[in-house]
């Protein structure tokens, strides 16, 4: 009897418990409307504690370390992922015993600093701490703005990649193509390893047809009359560096170029884009991005192996409207809605 | 109060529909809660599809004027510039027929102005265009920039439109699973509480009343100690507990029949045992009897067939005596000679009666319907006829039949009648009388139904005190002087009448007459 009572009385509380939780469902179910549901986790998330850092080659105040920073920077900031920058300021100092000693306090800052993932942009920084001290470490290493070939660093697929930094020699051409009278194309560019290194390739894609002239005695003068022969044997002529002329004076070379270009002319570099009629410069926000983006899809857990090495495919589109005008030449649409103007005023 | 009502079953169904009428009531708001979030959420989706259309149309517009200029910016015709200007106005009216809002419209408004000016500029140029590449450049940048301006406003109103259409889609999609999740969990909460429910009911009514059916079933088919395992304080366990009081009750009531019966039972087969003893007892002595009446009777005719012969002789030498040699006796030897021949005469009479009732008592039955009514007449006619000068008032009751033997009957008959003849032979006005009793008359008198016959006269009658003798053989009420008589009579009746498994009886007064009453199977 008194288990029969008490059986009744577990059953009574037992209903009330199962109506009382119905009711206590009430206050969740009419939040119907509420807002929305978090389906994915924010990137903050996924990247918290996650840490990158980036060499730099060079120092905050040059023009590519600028924007390969605004490349890292917009892909970067928005995801909350933690990052900071090793500067080597090697284009103001080029010694190799400020190289070592730099890389060898910047390897050690960034063992301190424990990254996940190692970006390195220009091949100083391969060269002088990369190759030495990281390239075949555990953590991994995205490396960009590497000038044609990254072969001569033996990085290791498994720990290493990145992009090549190439000139868009296929891409100038095809605009200077035509405007040009003729297939003859010529360059002008001082003579250094750089500028060999670059030419060399550039005569891949010319077949070894391009003529050089080589500035050797690095005056502005002798620049000047290899640009005035080049004009003069050729039907195209690409404006190579300056890099080393000394007595170099924008102005004078701006009223210069005006003044003498009859050929169409083009450059590969940002700051010659004022003597050239179309300047395809490759662009640094570009390269900062890939390998900010790159470096997000190894901390999301993609090996590096799955990421093979590439090429950069954009640049910076300049066209030089007084040229333009001496020339008379009125661009392609594609030209003129892609492109930057450089007037008189320095760029 | 609350445990009153717990304890009844319709308080309990009362509690327990209020609950399922809460609980359909709270899910009825809820469902039509969601439906209205979700229908909010549809309407908030509508006008961003509007708009994105429409940005669509825009852009594409923009397009095909970007499209005029390429090709009049490369061909310079006057067709081309037409089609551009068409082009322009097209994007105008876009712009004018869609429902954008600021700034957008506004910021739109002025780059279609702008651009429209810049277009006009360009198509003014229409001599020595090489000359004036300048012009050309710069203006075609002009448009260039307005257009890629606004293509990227375009663009990014068509993504922040599209951010928000996802953002809308997302939020309806989301208000979706959680409507639906709601609706599964509810829905879920609402079948547990069914079926919680419905095991309530079935262990709170159901299966007492299994359990009481079952006991009742049990019961019902005999088996007594069967009882309801219902404890409850409501009305079933109530019934339940009547049940099981009304069931030990019956129990105990069973109990008490069946030792009755078992009693019974053993009195009536003790009864059964004793009347199989005495039946043989009765039976040994029924046979013991027979024997012994056979023997007497073979006995008595034998004694009575033997002394005939010896009789006969001495009455007729007594005879001869009197006839051939009474003139030589005196006369007392005479009259010695005369009380022989009447003693021997009395002597053939005791013997030839006790012969007659031996034969009767030993004769085979022949039995068939009887006018019994019609021997009485002839055996009142013979009595009549013997002695004419009497006067007797006869009164028969006619066509009273019966099933026996008609020579016993008639032999029984006759003695009764004769024997009331000659008892009325003093009386006055003599009367006999023969008939059947009513039913009134003959209640208490015999076996109930059986048809009781009587002779009854107005003659001597009997002390009452002697009728145990009255049928016995050799034994009489008056003396020889009175009435003659040798005693046999009546005991020749009784043998006839209990030979057709009737009885006799007799009842009467000295003077006041007798009546003699017989039944017959």
């Amino acid at each position: 009897m008194w288990m029969r009572v008490k059986r009744d009385g577990l059953l009574l509380l037992g209903f009330l418990i199962l109506f009382g939780g119905f009711l206590m469902l009430i206050p969740w179910a009419l939040q119907a409307s509420g807002g929305t549901a978090a389906a994915t986790p924010s990137p903050a998330s996924i990247y918290q504690g996650k840490k990158i850092a980036w060499v730099d080659s060079y120092a905050p105040d040059y023009d590519w370390s600028q924007e390969l920073e605004a490349g890292l920077a917009s892909v970067l900031n928005p995801t909350g992922v933690e990052w900071q920058i090793f500067r080597l300021d090697m284009k103001r100092n080029p010694s190799e015993e400020y190289a070592v000693k730099k890389a060898a306090e910047t390897a050690e800052k960034i063992n301190a600093y424990a990254p996940d993932v190692i970006i390195a942009t220009d091949d100083n920084a391969q060269q002088w701490l990369i190759v030495p001290y990281f390239a075949t470490g555990t953590v991994p290493v995205v490396f960009a703005s590497v000038n044609w070939d990254d072969s001569e660093y033996h990085f290791e697929p498994e720990h290493v990649t990145g992009m090549v930094e190439v000139h868009l020699v296929p891409q100038l051409m095809g605009q200077l193509d035509v405007l040009s009278q003729g297939s003859r194309v010529g360059i002008v560019a001082v003579d250094d390893i750089t500028e060999q290194k670059n030419i060399e390739y550039y005569n891949r894609y010319f077949d070894r047809q391009l003529q050089i002239f080589w500035v050797e005695e690095k005056t502005q003068a002798e620049y000047q009359r290899l640009f005035l022969q080049a004009q003069a044997q050729t039907d195209v002529v690409l404006i190579g560096s300056n890099a080393g002329i000394g007595d170099w004076d924008e102005a004078a070379a701006r009223a210069f170029f005006i003044q003498s270009t009859e050929k169409p002319t083009g450059s590969f570099l940002q700051w010659m884009a004022p003597y050239a009629l179309i300047t395809l410069a490759k662009s640094g926000q570009e390269e900062g991005s890939w390998a900010a983006e790159t470096a997000l899809r190894i901390l999301q857990g993609t090996s590096v192996q799955e990421i093979p090495v590439t090429r950069n495919r954009t640049g910076r589109l300049w066209i030089n409207l007084d040229i333009a005008e001496k020339l008379k030449v009125v661009f392609s649409p594609y030209v003129l809605k892609h492109a930057e103007v450089i007037d008189r005023e320095a760029p | 109060m609350i445990r009153r009502i717990w304890n009844s079953i319709p308080g309990r169904f009362a509690i327990g529909f209020g609950m399922v009428l809460v609980l359909m009531m709270v899910f009825f708001l809820i469902s039509f809660n969601q439906m209205m979030a979700v229908n909010a959420a549809a309407q908030k989706i509508t006008p961003l599809g509007n708009q994105i259309y429409s940005l669509n149309n825009f852009a594409v517009q923009t397009m095909l004027l970007e499209t005029s200029f390429d090709r009049y910016l490369v061909i310079g015709g006057v067709m081309d510039r037409d089609a551009m200007m068409e082009a322009m106005k097209n994007l105008e009216r876009s712009l004018m027929q869609a429902q954008f809002e600021d700034p957008f419209k506004a910021d739109m408004m002025s780059e279609l102005g702008n651009l429209r000016d810049a277009l006009e500029k360009i198509a003014s140029i229409s001599d020595d265009r090489l000359s004036r590449s300048r012009s050309i450049n710069e203006g075609a940048i002009t448009v260039y920039g307005h257009l890629n301006r606004i293509k990227s406003a375009t663009r990014d109103l068509v993504r922040q439109t599209n951010e928000n259409l996802n953002t809308m889609t997302l939020l309806q999609q989301s208000t979706i699973n959680r409507v639906v999740s709601q609706f599964v969990v509810l829905t879920a909460a609402l079948v547990l509480i069914l079926l919680g429910s419905l095991w309530w009911i079935s262990a709170n009514f159901v299966r007492p009343l299994t359990l009481l059916s079952h006991a009742v079933a049990a019961f019902a088919g005999g088996d007594l100690t069967a009882r309801a395992d219902v404890f409850r304080q409501d009305e079933i366990g109530r019934l339940a507990q009547i049940f099981n009081h009304m069931t030990e009750q019956i129990q105990e009531q069973v109990t008490h029949l069946q030792q009755q019966a078992e009693d019974l039972a053993a009195a009536e087969e003790e009864q059964r045992n004793l009347n199989l003893e005495l039946e043989e007892r009765v039976a040994r002595r029924t046979a013991q009897l027979q024997a012994a009446n056979q023997d007497l009777e073979a006995f008595s005719y034998s004694v009575s067939h033997d002394l005939r012969a010896p009789l006969r002789s001495i009455g007729g030498f007594n005879r001869i005596l009197l006839e051939d040699y009474s003139e030589k006796m005196d006369d007392r030897g005479q009259e010695y000679l005369h009380r022989v021949d009447k003693n021997v005469a009395r002597m053939e009479q005791l013997i030839e009666g006790l012969l007659t009732l031996s034969r009767l008592t030993r004769a085979e039955m022949e039995m068939k319907k009887v006018n019994l009514s019609a021997l009485v007449e002839e055996c009142a006619a013979e009595a009549g006829s013997a002695d004419p000068v009497r006067k007797v008032d006869w009164l028969i009751q006619p066509e009273l039949n019966v099933n026996g033997d008609e020579r016993l009957l008639r032999a029984a008959v006759q003695n009764l009648v004769d024997n009331a003849f000659k008892f009325t032979a003093k009386a006055a006005a003599a009367r006999i009388e023969f008939g059947l009793l009513t039913v009134d008359e003959a209640e208490g008198r015999w076996k109930q139904g059986s048809p009781v016959y009587f002779i009854r006269d107005n003659g001597a009658g009997f002390d009452m005190a002697y009728a145990g003798r009255l049928f016995q053989v050799f034994q009489r009420m008056h003396t020889q002087d009175e009435f003659q008589g040798i005693g046999i009579g009546l005991a020749t009746v009784k043998r006839i009448i209990n030979r057709h498994g009737g009885k006799i009886w007799a009842e009467g007064q000295p003077g006041q007459g007798a009546t003699f009453y017989f039944t017959l199977n």
